[in-house]
């Protein structure tokens, strides 16, 4: 019995330490890209930020997403000055995690 | 980004977008680099550098008068995969050699992105200081996307655009020599292979070759 408590345990906390280990992911609309190359200056833009632990473009969309890492905060407001100073529009910040 | 117009598209703030750009003139053996410099202050302002260079096969190599450019977004409408943008040009041309003089210059650059297309307009006045003959230059440019028909879901994957250009240059006391450009575009993230061929529509008809490669310069601060 005891062994299975333990697995079960177990079970329910892998998941939720590898949640937690992947940290936040915001998206972001982005107004005004128009091709890849042009995309490319805000990705970069975006990956300066401290905290930031990837960032992908969706020019289908018009969104950018950034995962921010687990021990790290970002701010909605400087997400979006760095999306004003690379030459675009921003948009809604949501927390997709 | 047309292959010889201006364009009111963005480079992002501290980062420099450098191109190198190579023209061959077969009618007049002549065959000359460009080497530009696109240089971020701001999402809106960004200066512009171009170093001209004359490699003569039969005579000497000579350096250009150099092109610098202030440019100022304006106007700018942006919207899911569109953006309509107006900028101001301004700055001077410095000569290379202490034979030569300077320019003034002042223009305006608009781009219009819908869908799969993108439309380029501009136009660049340059009074010649001294005895340096007035300049000006327009080009209208339209480029469409040939592939991707869509873009993924996420992700920046390369692309094919075809370019289609009209443009004229004046310099006083002669006539404006009007030129079309056909060309295409290999667009990925981190640069663009681009090449064309340019066709004088009137005076000396000659066709010129260009090649071209652009990409992103931008130091790493974070880490």
């Amino acid at each position: 019995m005891k062994r299975l408590l333990c697995i079960t345990l177990l079970l329910v906390c892998i998941p939720l330490a590898t949640a937690a280990d992947r940290g936040t992911v915001l998206e972001i609309d982005v107004r005004g890209m128009v091709c890849a190359f042009c995309a490319e200056g805000l990705r970069r833009k975006l990956g300066e930020l401290p905290g930031v632990a990837s960032v992908e473009i969706s020019l289908k969309h018009g969104r950018a997403r950034i995962e921010v890492e687990p021990e790290h905060e970002l701010d909605a407001g400087v997400i979006r000055q760095a999306i004003i100073d690379a030459g675009y529009t921003p948009g809604d910040v949501r927390n997709t995690t | 980004m047309g292959l010889t117009s201006f364009v009111a598209l963005p480079v992002e703030a501290g980062g420099a977008i450098v191109r190198e750009q190579l023209e061959r003139n077969d009618d007049a053996d002549r065959t000359s680099a460009l080497m530009s410099v696109a240089y971020g202050l701001s999402g809106k302002q960004t200066l512009l550098f171009g170093v001209p260079y004359r490699l003569s096969p039969g005579g000497s190599d000579q350096l250009g008068d150099v092109s610098a450019l202030y440019r100022h977004i304006a106007m700018q409408k942006d919207g899911p995969g569109r953006t309509t943008r107006v900028a101001l040009l301004a700055g001077a041309i410095v000569p290379a050699g202490s034979d030569r003089h300077g320019a003034a210059q002042a223009g305006l650059v608009a781009t219009l992105y819908r869908e799969r297309y993108e439309l380029d307009f501009d136009f660049l006045h340059q009074p010649g200081f001294a005895s340096r003959p007035d300049a000006a230059r327009y080009d209208v440019s339209w480029q469409y996307r040939l592939t991707p028909a869509e873009y993924p879901e996420w992700g920046l994957t390369s692309e094919w655009d075809v370019v289609l250009e009209l443009g004229g240059r004046y310099e006083q006391g002669n006539e404006t020599i009007h030129q079309a450009t056909a060309g295409l575009q290999w667009i990925h993230r981190k640069w663009v292979l681009e090449g064309g061929v340019i066709r004088k529509l009137n005076g000396p008809r000659d066709t010129l070759g260009l090649l071209s490669l652009r990409w992103h310069v931008a130091p790493n601060r974070k880490r």
